[in-house]
């Protein structure tokens, strides 16, 4: 067996060149393309370039390693011999699994050591940015073992053979959560348990393609289909079922844009959501649409209030998708940045703040890392610089303004207002701090809780910067502001008042965005809006105040004007999204319902579901009977295609091969080829018509006789 | 143990809607060294690799060595030598890397054999394999195999290909390795001087079915050839037994099998006093059926 592995290692080894040439360019495509950019050296960028390297690399492994062996001569030689193909198999996956990850991490190892020991990039690196990447190759591997069975299956290139890297697909999902970190934490376990299963269930699928190997093609026998074997085509069929789904919907998805809310007030002081609508259809351009409603349930009709103003500007719901810290990242801190040589702070690792500044050619240069924990209680300190200059690089590509920032609850933020380039204030939670790296010292001006700031707004989203709102979660303290931020130190003055917020309004923060205006302490309004986890239900509450009352105002926002029933949300979505398995709409719709989502988008689909449901039963059906399995069988595809979808169509032809009939002399009627005995009448198969040129020296010769025969030449 | 080395029983097989191998049977005891012969296509090599396991039966079974086929373990497999058709080998390895593969895979290597073996090619161990020419190859792939010391030996077609000077050696190393006795052959092959010269036993194989199923000796004493001087057109002779036919100007010639009474009024009909019968030899009696191959739906008795 030692000469096994030695020839396994040497067939492997020499495609280990291109696994990490593969690597390499994929670092490189990042250093040469984005180095300067912050987003390049986020760990999902580096997750998402290395599933994909990985995937390529695996699928390239495993075909590599077993297609050159489905033809005949050389399936014989390997195997005929007295080795199991069972430890073949291992020996080969054991191998192939170490030229991988030597392929794989060795140049993403090298990358996090570079980045993080030698240091020539001007961002904030650490080395564990890279585990998301490799826990993403270790479950990419599921390629390998799909790639196997496309070289193994004895199906058509043109048919099902390919399927098995759709299941392989499925396999590295399961590592997208940790990217989520801390906050999905039991669905990061949950997840990568569900990917260790379907990595074991795809290795055992393509031994089992394996060992019975290519010499099956049709027609043959309805051969005994390995459980394996099923799972991995019925995971394969969901991926891509899904897959065409969602690109679908996402083809039809992109006729609306973006939408905004705002809330304004009557004189009266009634509160009106005021939306708009951004809407791009196909690419004909940007279409304005605004709409105004009152948040009180009110049927007044809108065109009779003329005189609504929206006094607050840029109420929006924060998508999800738009931005996520992980763990993994590095914290932005107000990545307000021009041309004009205003520092960019970055929360980097360790608790390091990280201060960059552009020069006049674009290129972003490291000024300072400031070390927050070691600033005290004290209001003056100096400040433990660690002044590590390096490379100068582009920083032309610098991400969108994140303007959601301002009002995060858990990460230092930076006034919207740049400062020079050697001063600024940064909002951290436990206060507001002064930093003045040219004398190397941090202030603090203002020790109190913040869970969100923002300088008061006049009117019409223009602020006012001599009064700073700091937001502690249950209250509001406004504070007068002197100096100016650009020239000059700056000073957090008297506190002018207090206000009381409602108090769950800090528990809806997360999802959610914030208007406050200020006028005087008797009038002021908050607004909050939010959403949960789907877009469909979206929800505005108010609070306002007029002289000294306060008023609560809540509202949910028609779902005439939600993002589903957005006339650019076409009834072809609908149709795309409901061709995703029944069971899986059902179970993900009756978990959101649970969870509390008073009526899950998904039920929008149950029309189109149940019409799907009731055409795949019955085209699952036919494909059963059209591959001439038992009634048995047929019901139990029937019901499976009720479950599966549209899928199971291809879930059965791709499974069964195709049957083959020959007309039964006895009974003339279609038979099937590989049974012993006429489905129809029972009848054997009739013995050859003798051609009257046949010489047998012993006319049927049989097993008995020649056991006779033997025994009798023994004995004598 | 059983007695059988190969057993085959309703062997079928299709590919798409053509039966390739119809309800083959037979039966090899221990010891025998069988040829089995046909024209390409007629469907020798798709049963060795039903016999070898590398092939499932559309229907009926196959077992070597008292094992079904498609159950075969690397017990059995490492009692059983088998040559591929066309000598397939590993060629990156070197010709003593080959040697240590495979006798890492089989208990009974002989290694002295296998030097042996090279010798007779005039091979090198150093050489790397893709380097030599198709007999040398030949030449390793029968010393892979041999030096197994397999009980059962089944060669797909050995000579394929090669020199007349390669050839003699591959003969000369099979009837080597043969004459210990007990071991059971099935060779595959085209070469009938071959097949006479090793075997004693051989099967024809014609659109899938086997026809002869003899020893040599039976065979040719089933065989007559019989030849006239006809101007009639051939195709429209129809005589019971009729194995093949050869028309050559106005000389014809009939290979027949079990000549009887009819068959020989129909060809005294046709040639009258020119008609001579010669007993037929190996290779003649081969050659008919399997030119009759050739052209058989117009041999198709009524």
């Amino acid at each position: 067996m030692n000469a096994w592995v030695r020839k396994e290692i040497k067939d492997s080894i020499r495609w280990l060149p291109i696994g990490m040439v593969l690597m390499v360019a994929l670092i490189w495509y990042l250093l040469a393309s984005q180095s300067p950019n912050f987003f390049a050296w986020r760990a999902e960028s580096l997750f998402t370039l290395a599933w994909f390297v990985s995937a390529i690399f695996a699928t390239f492994l495993g075909l590599a390693n077993y297609l050159p062996e489905t033809w005949g001569s050389a399936r014989g030689f390997l195997v005929q011999r007295g080795l199991s193909l069972h430890r073949i198999f291992v020996i080969r996956a054991v191998v192939n699994l170490a030229v991988y990850l030597i392929a794989m991490l060795v140049p993403l190892g090298a990358l996090a050591v570079f980045r993080f020991v030698i240091g020539t990039t001007t961002a904030p690196v650490s080395p564990i940015q890279v585990v998301p990447s490799v826990v993403v190759v270790l479950f990419s591997f599921s390629f390998y073992f799909g790639a196997i069975a496309v070289a193994c299956r004895p199906c058509r290139w043109y048919g099902s053979r390919l399927f098995p890297l759709l299941a392989s697909l499925a396999v590295p999902l399961a590592a997208v959560p940790i990217l989520s970190l801390p906050k999905m934490l039991i669905v990061c376990v949950f997840a990568f348990s569900l990917g260790i299963i379907g990595m074991l269930l795809l290795a055992a699928s393509s031994r089992v393609a394996f060992l019975r190997g290519p010499s099956q093609p049709a027609p043959s026998r309805t051969r005994n289909i390995s459980l394996y074997e099923k799972c991995m085509m019925l995971a394969a069929v969901l991926v891509a079922t899904v897959l065409v789904a969602v690109f679908f919907a996402s083809i039809f998805n992109n006729s609306y844009s973006r939408v905004y809310h705002s809330v304004g007030f009557t004189k009266e002081g009634m509160p009106w959501l005021i939306e708009t609508r951004y809407i791009v259809k196909n690419g004909s351009g940007e279409q304005l649409h605004e709409a105004k409603f009152a948040i009180s349930e009110s049927s007044e009709d809108v065109d009779s209030k003329p005189d609504v103003q929206a006094l607050m500007q840029g109420i929006g719901f924060s998508y999800p998708w738009n931005y996520s810290e992980n763990f993994w990242d590095m914290k932005y801190v107000g990545s307000f940045t021009s041309a004009d040589g205003y520092p960019l702070h970055v929360m980097g690792f360790r608790g390091l703040l990280y201060v960059y500044q552009l020069d006049a050619l674009q290129h972003s240069r490291l000024i300072a890392v400031v070390v927050k924990e070691l600033v005290g209680d004290a209001g003056m300190q100096q400040a433990p610089f660690e002044q590590t200059p390096r490379l100068l690089t582009n920083g032309s590509n610098y991400p969108p303004v994140l303007t959601g920032l301002a009002f995060s609850d858990r990460n230092p933020s930076s006034t919207r207002k740049p400062l020079g380039a050697g001063s600024f204030t940064i909002a951290a939670t436990d206060g507001i701090y002064y930093v003045d790296l040219d004398t190397s010292k941090i202030k603090r001006l203002l020790d109190s809780n913040v869970r969100a700031y923002s300088y008061s707004s006049v009117a019409n989203g223009t602020s006012d910067s001599n009064k700073l709102a700091v937001w502690d979660g249950s209250s509001i303290s406004m504070f007068q502001c002197e100096g100016s931020a650009l020239n000059g130190p700056f000073q957090i003055g008297e506190r002018i008042t207090t206000l009381s917020t409602p108090t769950d309004f800090g528990s809806k923060l997360q999802s959610g965005d914030v208007q406050f205006d200020y006028r005087d302490p008797d009038n002021w309004a908050i607004a909050i809006g939010y959403s949960r986890r789907n877009m469909v239900k979206q929800k505005v509450e108010v609070a306002r105040s007029i002289q000294k009352e306060i008023q609560h105002y809540t509202t949910t926002i028609p779902e005439s004007l939600s993002v589903v029933n957005l006339n650019a949300m076409k009834r072809e979505v609908l149709i795309a999204g409901s061709s995703i398995p029944p069971i899986v709409l059902a179970t993900t719709g009756t978990i959101a319902y649970l969870l509390g989502d008073e009526i899950p988008e998904l039920f929008s689909y149950l029309r189109f579901l149940v019409a799907q449901a009731l055409l795949s039963g019955i085209m699952a059906t036919l494909a059963a009977r059209w591959r001439g399995l038992s009634a048995r069988q047929v019901a139990s595809w029937c019901a499976g295609g009720f479950l599966i979808g549209l899928g199971t169509w291809f879930l059965v032809l791709s499974i069964y091969p195709r049957a083959v009939y020959t007309k039964c002399p006895a009974c003339n009627r279609n038979r099937r080829i590989e049974g012993e005995k006429c489905e129809s009448c029972g009848a054997d198969w009739e013995p050859l018509t003798p051609l009257g040129i046949e010489v047998f020296e012993q006319k049927n010769l049989d097993a008995e006789a020649i056991e006779d025969r033997i025994v009798l030449s023994q004995s004598t | 143990m059983s007695k059988l080395a190969i057993e085959a029983k309703g062997l079928t097989r299709y590919f798409g809607t053509k039966p390739v191998v119809q309800q083959v049977n037979f039966a090899i005891p221990v010891g025998s060294v069988v040829g089995l012969l046909g024209l390409n296509g007629a469907g020798k090599s798709t049963i060795i690799k039903m016999l070898m396991g590398l092939l499932e039966p559309t229907r009926g079974s196959c077992s070597l060595l008292g094992v079904e086929s498609m159950s075969l373990g690397p017990d059995e497999r490492s009692r059983i030598g088998y040559t591929i058709e066309g000598h397939f080998l590993y060629s990156g390895m070197t010709v003593r890397a080959a040697e240590a593969l495979q006798a890492d895979c089989f208990p009974k290597w002989d290694s002295l054999l296998y030097q042996a073996t090279l010798q007779r090619f005039g091979i090198s161990p150093n050489e790397r394999i893709r380097h030599l020419s198709r007999g040398q190859r030949a030449g390793i792939s029968i010393a892979l195999t041999l030096s197994s010391q397999p009980e059962l030996l089944i060669l797909d077609d050995p000579s394929l290909g090669l020199d007349p000077v390669s050839r003699r050696a591959l003969n000369e190393t099979i009837l080597s390795f043969m004459e210990p006795g007990g071991r059971t052959v099935l060779i595959s092959s085209h070469m009938l001087d071959d097949i006479e010269r090793v075997t004693d036993r051989v099967m024809i194989m014609t659109e899938g079915r086997i026809v002869v199923d003899s020893s040599l000796s039976h065979f040719v004493s089933r065989l007559s050839i019989w030849t006239c001087e006809c101007s009639e057109p051939l195709d429209r002779v129809q005589i019971p037994g009729l194995v093949s036919r050869r028309q050559v100007g106005r000389q014809s010639s009939f290979v027949v099998v079990d000549v009887d009474e009819d068959a020989q009024q129909v060809m005294y009909r046709l040639g009258g006093n020119t008609v001579r019968q010669e007993e037929s030899t190996f290779d003649e009696g081969v050659m008919a059926y399997m030119s009759r191959s050739r052209s058989a739906s117009s041999l198709i008795p009524t």
